[in-house]
């Protein structure tokens, strides 16, 4: 069941933002969550490769640049929206099936990732369906690729940090080689194309 | 009904066949780390529905078996998390040390690393000699892993440096012989270590101990079997003993906080404060 209630009054046709970047993408990631405005209403999963003892000093710096409630996830949690949900170090990150929590993994890496982005995104994609936003941003690999051609199958809605400008481009266009691509945006512009997702409302026969 | 829908029907019907044909009870698993389990054998197998695994799960021992492998076996390391291997002996150990004879019970030990780690730890303590180290999980073949001691020599330099890692004077190669292609852990921590089959989903309370250990096996059990679980480490820990998890799991139920006081916050250790009977443990 997708749970709407949960963190909405007025029905909205997206409920939530996932979203993948690699380590190198720090300045990419920073910039999206600076560019959401402070009542952004959905929640934002993310996943940003890291190494595996990496602490918790990222998370700090993020909170003090953005402004925004951003956390690392812990396992069970419940989704609130306007919360951002980092992958913590060595875990993978998961939506359990209901939609309503999160859930960590230790099984073995993922396209040499742990957390793996396709880990989350496949999770999200089966969980919350149309309802869902997938976002690959900068990186190396191809982590993500299949997590969002998933997004994609359940009708969900993909964006793709523009290659041409990327610091890195090879995650972006690996994701646009491999799935079905609703959007391609420069850095600067992801904030405000996940704005306008977020105010449009839900069919009415829903 | 969609088909997310569908699939997770599929898994609540492959977990009951399990559970009866088998008795191994999967059923109250978190859904979507268990699912992706699946979905791995599905691939190796080249079976495109979750259902497709039932009649294989029924009528096929061997299939059974290594399903059982893909979803229980974790891979860990010796000294792995260097942080949780140090608190344990900045806030537990000196408390154990006041302790005439300590059982220790490590909870889904698969392969037997942190079994052993934690073996090293305490003699290096001084307390091994008084120790009894219970390691239990319910994977034989990574129970036999563990009870031999034995661990391929591409994973020693690794072990050293985690080892290392948690500084004062441990070094690693002093509890191990090496021996051809592989390393043995050391006779005398082996000696300590009772390493034995049990399911945290069906079976009972475990002894009266002083430190339960069991990190990162909750996040696969759903919020209801993870509550039960707590409950019965409670049940076996003696008062004022200590129950470490995971770094990322929680004692999010409300009778597990009340049961235990946190002690390191960072690596999730935590101290039980009252005794919990059965029956008040199982009140609303």
């Amino acid at each position: 069941m997708i749970c709407y209630e949960l963190y909405m009054v007025e029905k909205r046709k997206y409920a939530s933002v996932a979203v993948g970047v690699s380590s190198g993408g720090l300045y990419a990631l920073h910039t999206l969550l600076s560019s959401l405005p402070k009542n952004f209403p959905l929640p934002v999963f993310v996943v940003q490769h890291l190494s595996r003892d990496a602490d918790q000093i990222l998370v700090e710096y993020l909170k003090r640049k953005t402004g925004f409630p951003i956390k690392q996830a812990e396992d069970k949690e419940d989704i609130r929206g306007g919360t951002v949900y980092l992958a913590p170090p060595d875990y993978h990150l998961l939506v359990e099936v209901d939609g309503r929590s999160l859930a960590l993994s230790k099984d073995p890496a993922v396209n040499y990732a742990r957390p793996s982005i396709d880990v989350l995104f496949e999770s999200a994609a089966a969980a919350l369906r149309d309802s869902l936003i997938g976002v690959i941003m900068t990186g190396s690999g191809a982590d993500g690729s299949k997590g969002l051609r998933s997004i994609k199958q359940h009708g969900g809605y993909t964006i793709v940090q523009d290659p041409a400008s990327a610091e890195s481009a090879m995650m972006p266009q690996a994701a646009i080689d491999a799935a079905e691509i609703d959007e391609i945006a420069p850095l600067e512009e992801l904030g405000g194309v996940l704005v306008k997702l977020a105010q449009i409302p839900a069919d009415r026969r829903r | 009904m969609n088909d997310s829908r569908v699939e997770d029907i599929e898994l609540e019907l492959l977990c009951e066949a399990i559970f009866r044909r088998w008795g191994y009870d999967f059923r109250e698993y978190a859904k979507a780390s268990l699912k992706r389990r699946f979905q791995s054998i599905m691939m190796r197998r080249h079976v495109e529905q979750l259902s497709e695994l039932i009649p294989l799960i029924l009528n096929d021992e061997q299939f059974f078996a290594e399903c059982l492998e893909s979803v229980s076996v974790s891979v860990t390391e010796m000294f792995r998390d260097t942080g949780f291997y140090q608190s344990l002996v900045e806030f537990v150990f000196p408390h154990l040390s006041t302790y005439p004879f300590l059982k220790v019970w490590i909870a889904g030990c698969a392969t037997g690393e942190e079994a052993y780690s934690v073996a090293v730890l305490l003699k290096e303590a001084g307390l091994l000699e008084r120790s009894r180290i219970y390691a239990t999980d319910f994977a034989e073949r990574a129970l036999d892993v563990a009870r031999s001691g034995i661990y391929p020599i591409e994973k020693l330099a690794l072990y050293e440096a985690n080892c290392q890692a948690t500084g004062g004077r441990v070094r690693f190669r002093d509890y191990c012989v090496e021996k051809y292609a592989a390393f043995a852990m050391r006779e005398d921590l082996r000696a300590r270590i009772t390493f034995a089959n049990h399911n945290l989903v069906t079976d009972g309370v475990f002894g009266e101990m002083q430190l339960v250990i069991c990190r990162n096996v909750l996040i696969y059990f759903n919020q209801a079997l993870q509550n039960r679980v707590i409950s019965r480490f409670c049940e076996s820990l003696c008062d004022l003993g200590f129950l470490c998890l995971g770094s990322r799991e929680s004692l999010r139920d409300a009778e597990g906080v009340k049961l235990f006081r946190p002690i390191c916050k960072t690596w999730r250790i935590f101290r039980k404060i009252s005794s919990a009977s059965p029956s008040a443990v199982r009140a609303p």
